[in-house]
């Protein structure tokens, strides 16, 4: 049993994706499902239903908890990418 | 490295799919530090539990990975893991810590009994220094401490750690009782009116409805026995009499009053079955202040452990100025008057209270004029010169 099945059997983990921006600096994204492109200038992360790509500046990536992605770096704008089928 | 709390390997790689090796680390739960693709290189820190994870998955997608700089306590204790000292070290920490517990190390003596004969009491129960704590005789040093050591109340002995700790209480000393073999009168113990009488041996001297001094006498262990002989009893009754008492209460309109509303301190310790741990340094006493004690059971996952956590809180007096209105302080006088009936009047009947208010510059007095029944028999010793009754010539043979 994976990760995201013990999570999901703990009622830990819900799918639902959850994008915070705590500065121009910082973004938090939780239910991370994958990392479609990452490099220090755009980070796109894939999400349930949607991509969220992140430009900016010296940008790196960590993550914590379970599905949860923390970008730091000079972030110049998020874009949300809904995808058409859902 | 924050984040990481065993330690960190900072990892670089090239080439390969780098974006799908962080999404599927991702999906494994790694935990990944300062993650930076540029250039086509990877850069980041891992955990060291996680760096062979890693490793495989940057394999699996074509990248060639590289650790860097290592550090952390992980690696600190790696780099001492080969010296055997250490675990001879720790082995004999323990060892001495077990040794420790397995024995009596101090016995501390807590009460108002004499200690001398407490120690002694132990010693003689095997409770010394040195001695096993498997075969303490806890229970019987208390039965012996308890018939053998003067007027003691209440007695625990139980042993904490590697200390004995002994908590002895004295009982209240019994009140003078006098020898009902020995002749004695009953004299009044205050001014008062004679309301009733119960005699049961004796004279009674004193009429009811008269009056009687403080000391005087209300029945007499002298009696004859009507051949013109004297006989000495031990007076035994109840006199009841009447009398009044004036009790004067005062409460100020502006006082400074105490109160434990300041700043509160917490000191916290870890209770695990008889052991007592504090999660502090230094003493934990502060002055000036109310102390309260709160004990909660540890629990993990909803069930319980046998771990306590105790929670000692002293709390702050501070002074408060208190200003009170006419309401406040009658209310205030009701009560002080309440509490001093309660305190000192419960064993007589109070036939009447006469209640006058004086209001002052400074506050309101009360000035009570109680009228009480009870019991005012005293007993006094008769003290009898038996040499006034020896024969004439007995005397004078004594005499040179």
């Amino acid at each position: 049993m994976g990760l995201k099945e013990r999570l999901l059997q703990l009622g830990e983990y819900t799918g639902e994706p959850c994008i915070t921006l705590l500065s121009d600096s910082e973004l938090c994204a939780e239910n991370c499902r994958s990392i479609k492109a990452c490099d220090e200038n755009l980070v796109v992360l894939c999400m349930k239903g949607q991509d969220v790509r992140v430009v900016g500046t010296s940008l790196t990536l960590e993550n914590f908890g379970a599905y949860g992605v923390k970008i730091t770096g000079s972030i110049h704008s998020l874009t949300i990418e809904r995808h058409g089928d859902q | 490295m924050r984040g990481l709390t065993l330690g960190f390997v900072e990892f670089s790689g090239i080439g390969g799919f780098q974006e799908s090796f962080v999404s599927e680390l991702l999906d494994n739960g790694v935990k990944l530090k300062n993650v930076k693709i540029s250039g086509g290189r990877i850069t980041g820190a891992v955990s060291p539990l996680s760096y062979r994870l890693a490793a495989v998955t940057a394999k699996k997608h074509g990248i060639k990975l590289r650790a860097g700089k290592r550090g952390g306590l992980y690696f600190a204790a790696l780099r001492y893991s080969r010296r055997a000292g250490l675990y001879v070290g720790l082995m004999l920490f323990f060892l001495i810590l077990s040794l420790g517990k397995s024995t009596v190390a101090d016995i501390r003596i807590t009460g108002d009994a004499p200690k001398a004969q407490i120690i002694s009491i132990l010693e003689e129960c095997g409770i010394t220094r040195g001695a096993a704590r498997n075969g303490l005789k806890l229970s019987l040093a208390e039965q012996k401490i308890m018939l053998e050591a003067n007027n003691v109340a209440w007695v625990d002995v139980s042993c904490v750690g590697c200390r004995v700790l002994v908590d002895v209480h004295s009982g209240t000393p019994a009140p003078e009782i006098f020898d009902p073999t020995k002749p004695c009168n009953i004299v009044a113990s205050r001014d008062a009116a004679v309301i009733s009488s119960n005699v049961r041996k004796g004279k009674l001297i004193t009429e009811v409805g008269s009056g009687v001094q403080k000391g005087g006498l209300l029945v007499s262990g002298t009696v004859s026995d009507g051949g013109g002989n004297l006989l000495y009893l031990h007076a035994d009754g109840e006199i009841i009499g009447e009398f009044t008492d004036t009790e004067d209460f005062f409460v100020p309109y502006r006082e400074i009053v105490k109160i434990a509303n300041g700043e509160k301190t917490e000191y916290k310790y870890l209770v695990f079955c008889d052991d007592i741990y504090p999660l502090f340094f230094g003493e934990a006493y502060v002055e000036d202040s109310l102390y309260s004690e709160q004990t909660e059971k540890i629990k993990l996952f909803g069930a319980e452990t046998p771990f306590r956590l105790i929670t000692g809180t002293f709390t702050k007096y501070s002074d408060v100025d208190v200003t009170r209105s006419d309401d406040d302080c009658i209310y205030e006088l009701k009560r002080l008057k309440a509490d001093f009936e309660e305190n000192f009047f419960s064993e007589y009947e109070i036939v009447s209270a006469i209640e006058k208010c004086l209001p002052e510059k400074e506050g309101i007095r009360l000035v009570v004029e109680y009228t009480l029944r009870g019991d005012i028999a005293q007993k006094q010793p008769i003290e009898v010169d038996l040499s006034a009754s020896l024969p004439t010539d007995d005397v004078m043979r004594q005499s040179p």
